[in-house]
């Protein structure tokens, strides 16, 4: 099911969110949560809905047996089972076409087709977080497996984030309140989201989709490609940014307080910076159980760079089994290395305003390498975007009606990804609040309109 | 409370109204599939829920389906999504007219070469499973069995119209269907349909039909419509291979076959209003426009075959000022544009016409686009009492608007496509019955038919529009069943020769 779908606005969220409200014990509460989780997932996965509940009993059968047992080489084995189990599936359901069909090939050997199952990656890490924080700290473990299956298939993040660690939710599965003051939060934190996913993202997709997908018909230009590379930076953010936003806001109104997911990473001043901002959830995930127990910085230079060329190709991996990603990865591990150690210096004597707009022309061109799976539109993208190959026009017309349909929506958006309301002092914003849920109502109403007759309604990272 | 009780409320309130409008929309919304004029596609019913369904997930989908399809007022609520978008639209009105041409364009493109891939994948599957010597279904092209003159040397084919009745134009009161019983009707069908295509050099011809030389067209050539500009250049808008000519060309013949020896096919494809316009609007760019593609198909069809011109019959009066052809504010054509078009048919049979004007009209602004230009609804009275029905299972009527005097929009023709068969039962004594296969663009031509036939039937060969268990028989069968003796083909470019409603499902549908 789809946070921004007509059946999850008017049928499933007024129920599940008025059936926890009126529940008195949280147990009943917990037992209605989980309930609307294997619903919502089987929605859309009614078969893979089998294998998120019978991963999370294995991973809930090996911590218990490693919480029973004393010694360290038992309890090193049943983590290991618990890691390396929901990583199989993973790396089968998502990698194995892409990294053993060209040797199967050879062969005459094709493997049989799976279908990648919503939300894969996100729950596998969920699941393993757990396993990790329960061999960390024993007094984290979770004695239920319905708890712990509450924690792993809690709809609000379900499918596409933020990825929550078990310590950080552990406290409130088990004790916790809903207030009206979280109530009204949560649900203008949920339309805030709902907005940007369904009247700026959407409207941004349609026009990347429409121009990018037809460069025979528009024409490739210089201009046309930056501003396309724009758009696609509006969407993708507009779209992953509202989805944390729903599911912050709707963990908000359920009593869960989710860490922010991101941190308007277009203000970023820096490439390090960027990715402190952006998908957040992810970035803590691969410094807490990737580069920190690789060594992180603490081993010299040249460990920090591998363990960093090791966190950012399972990053760019994580999004998708494609060699676009792999690229997309090892582009950032390269920014940031030539960040961290070769242009320090030179970096903290250049404007800070000139360091924001260098920051955004690289992580366009990432989004340009993110998008294009194919490597040769991605190289004839690439090339329209520097004017190289000497036939790409400065701009075309056609790209300039296409401006000029969209004129202003754009900028609106662009003001969007910005801090602009913290121009407002304090003071100011309370004083604006009646006004802002008026607004937010309107922003509902309106999203309800587009989502009747938007058939463009994908979440760009449901398929990681 | 921090946020304030009022946010509370109201919060709470747009809660509790969410689930009250997803109830309604439960309970209240259409169950069964119907066609969207506006949207060119059918609308989606409730969802029939079984354990495969739940299984492969088709169910869930069908549900959203089935409440997107189902909002209230959706045409409306659509409309004002697209001018709140349409808030930030800067372009000129001639920008626009041709971004939305060209976008039209592709979309179409887009949306036949899904169904085509997903026909394709079917047929594929299909042939999996029966025995290889089992035929495809798809036609063979004549290219095939024929040697391959240039295009040059095809000769321009003369359209000869055969002598028909003349139609006395005298109303009668009323009219008796005359329906002999579906067994008797289908024993007597020649031939007898068949799921096997074959090329029409190895068809058995009808002994009604009258033979004719077939000129192949080359393999590979094409053939255009062309928008032709000012300075000497023409635009290829719509290009037209000779395969998807060819194969068209089958269809044609195939349906020729089914009726009796005086019997005839005429066939129109008509651009959308998005081509049209721009005739209007960039007078200082284009001069007229023309197309090759209907002597080609005329060249590849037996006699009693006609094709005719819509490009060619509407060129003088589009550049000659009439700006009410076509309306601006939606993609099909006008009642006078589909006149026209009724007009050029019969003045080449012979037959006399009613004039556009000799109808009474009821005029109704249906909306103007953002430049202020404004469309109005011309909604014919008909000369005689017309009773229209809607037929399900040969036997279950349900009576049939000819005109929605209440719509505002193409509805107002005919009150939209309806599904799987309508017969108008006209009032004149001309002892003969047409069919008429189309989209959406039939149904303004459909009233200014009426005075040429005791019974007018219609329907709509698109995917999933005719369903033969609910039609009561196959397309051969209730062609004899309601002895029908001539067949207009009316389509628009979006459902014409280079779509797969044209290729692949027309003729899935007519020799099934």
């Amino acid at each position: 099911m789809v946070f921004s779908s007509l059946i999850y606005l008017l049928l499933f969220m007024p129920i599940v969110v008025g059936l926890t409200f009126v529940s008195k014990r949280l147990s009943w509460k917990n037992t209605i949560l989980l309930l609307a989780s294997i619903v919502f997932y089987a929605w859309g996965e009614p078969l893979w809905v089998y294998a998120l509940i019978g991963l999370t009993f294995l991973v809930w059968l090996c911590a218990t047996l490693m919480h029973r047992s004393a010694k360290k080489g038992f309890r090193v084995f049943w983590l290991s089972l618990a890691v390396l189990v929901p990583m199989a599936v993973l790396l089968y359901v998502k990698y194995a076409g892409f990294l053993l069909a060209p040797v199967l090939n050879v062969f005459g050997v094709s493997l049989p087709q799976v279908r990648m199952p919503l939300g894969i990656s996100f729950f596998t890490f969920q699941i393993i977080t757990y396993a990790v924080d329960v061999y960390r700290d024993d007094k984290l473990y979770q004695p239920s497996p319905l708890k712990l299956l509450l924690y792993v298939s809690c709809f609000p993040q379900l499918v596409a984030g933020p990825i929550v660690c078990y310590k950080d939710i552990s406290e409130e599965i088990d004790n916790r309140r809903t207030t009206p003051d979280d109530f009204v939060a949560g649900m203008k934190r949920f339309i805030c989201g709902l907005g940007k996913k369904v009247l700026l993202a959407n409207v941004c997709g349609q026009v990347v989709e429409a121009v990018i997908a037809n460069q025979s018909l528009y024409g490739l230009s210089v201009a046309g490609s930056w501003y396309m590379a724009v758009l696609y930076s509006l969407q993708i953010y507009f779209d992953f940014s509202g989805y944390s936003d729903m599911a912050i806001g709707l963990g908000r109104i359920f009593g869960f307080h989710y860490a922010e997911n991101f941190n308007y990473p277009y203000v970023s001043t820096g490439i390090s910076e960027f990715w402190r901002r952006w998908h957040i959830s992810l970035g803590t995930f691969f410094r807490e159980y990737v580069y920190i127990p690789l060594g992180g910085n603490r081993k010299g230079k040249l460990r920090q760079i591998f363990n960093l060329l090791v966190v950012w190709s399972l990053t760019g991996l994580w999004h998708g089994a494609n060699i676009n990603f792999v690229l997309w990865g090892l582009y950032y591990f390269v920014l940031i290395v030539l960040e961290r150690f070769v242009f320090a210096r030179l970096l903290k004597v250049i404007p800070g305003v000139l360091k924001g707009i260098l920051t955004y022309a690289f992580v366009l061109v990432g989004w340009v390498i993110f998008y294009f799976t194919d490597s040769a539109q991605l190289g004839q993208y690439l090339a329209a975007l520097f004017g190289a190959g000497g036939a790409v026009p400065l701009y075309t017309s056609e790209l300039w009606m296409v401006v000029r349909q969209y004129s202003f929506l754009p900028v609106i958006a662009m003001l969007s990804a910005f801090p602009i309301k913290n121009l407002f002092s304090q003071n100011l914003q309370e004083k604006l609040q009646p006004l802002a849920t008026l607004w937010l109502c309107l922003v509902f109403l309106l999203s309800l309109l587009m989502v009747v007759g938007q058939s463009y309604n994908p979440f760009i990272y449901f398929r990681f | 409370m921090k946020q304030g009780k009022g946010s509370y409320l109201l919060m709470l309130w747009l809660l509790i109204g969410s689930l009250c409008l997803g109830v309604l929309l439960i309970l209240l919304a259409p169950r069964t599939q119907r066609p969207s004029l506006t949207e060119n596609r059918m609308l989606a019913g409730a969802p029939v829920l079984s354990k495969e369904s739940l299984m492969d997930g088709t169910y869930f989908t069908g549900v959203e389906d089935f409440l997107s399809d189902g909002f209230f007022y959706r045409d409306d609520v659509i409309d004002t999504a697209d001018r709140l978008l349409g808030f930030f639209d800067t372009r000129t009105e001639e920008q626009r007219l041709i971004q939305e041409a060209a976008d039209t364009d592709r979309k179409l493109l887009a949306d036949a070469g899904a169904e085509m891939m997903q026909l394709e994948t079917v047929e594929s599957n299909d042939l999996t499973a029966v025995p290889t010597e089992e035929p495809t279904i798809t036609p063979t092209p004549f290219i095939t069995a024929a040697p391959t003159p240039s295009p040059t040397a095809v000769p321009t084919p003369t359209v000869t119209p055969t002598p028909s009745p003349t139609p006395t134009l005298t109303p009668t009161p009323t009219s008796t269907p005359t329906a002999t019983p579906l067994a008797e009707a289908t024993a007597s069908l020649t031939p007898a349909p068949t799921a096997t295509p074959e090329p029409f050099a190895t068809m058995t011809p009808a002994p009604t039909a009258t033979p004719k030389a077939i000129i192949p067209l080359e393999a590979g050539s094409e053939y255009y419509l062309y928008l032709n500009e000012r300075e000497g250049t023409r635009l290829e808008y719509y290009d037209y291979p000779a395969e998807n000519i060819m194969t068209f060309a089958n269809s044609l013949n195939y349906l020729r076959n089914m009726l009796p020896e005086h019997g005839e096919i005429h066939y129109m494809q008509v651009p959308v209003a998005a081509v049209g316009v721009r005739l209007c609007v960039q007078k200082q760019r284009f001069s007229g426009w023309e197309s090759t593609m209907e002597d080609a198909l005329q060249s590849q069809v037996v006699n009693g075959v006609y094709i005719h011109n819509a490009p060619a019959i509407l060129n003088d009066h589009l550049t000659g000022g009439e700006m009410d052809l076509y309306y601006f504010t939606d993609h099909h054509w006008s009642a006078k544009g589909a006149w026209y078009a009724l007009e050029a048919i019969m003045e080449s049979r012979g037959l006399p016409v009613v004039g556009y004007d000799e109808y009474p009209y009821q005029r109704k602004k249906m909306g103007e686009n953002d430049s202020g230009r404004e469309d109005w609804i011309e909604a014919m009275y008909p000369l005689t009492p017309v009773h229209g029905v809607l037929i399900r299972h040969l036997d279950q009527e349900k009576e049939s608007m000819l005109i929605n005097y209440q719509a505002r929009n193409y509805m107002a023709f005919l009150n939209g496509t309806d599904t799987p068969w309508r017969r108008f039962d006209t009032g004149y004594g001309t002892d003969r019955k047409a069919l008429v296969i189309c989209d959406s663009f039939g149904n303004a031509f459909v009233p200014y038919l009426l005075p040429y036939y005791d019974e007018v039937h219609m329907t709509d060969l698109r995917m999933d529009y005719f369903d033969p268990e609910e039609a009561g028989g196959t397309f051969s069968q209730l062609v004899q069943y309601h002895q029908i003796d001539d067949i207009y083909v009316i389509l628009s470019t979006s459902n014409g020769i280079n779509s797969s409603n044209s290729l692949s499902t027309f003729w899935k549908t007519i020799t099934e």
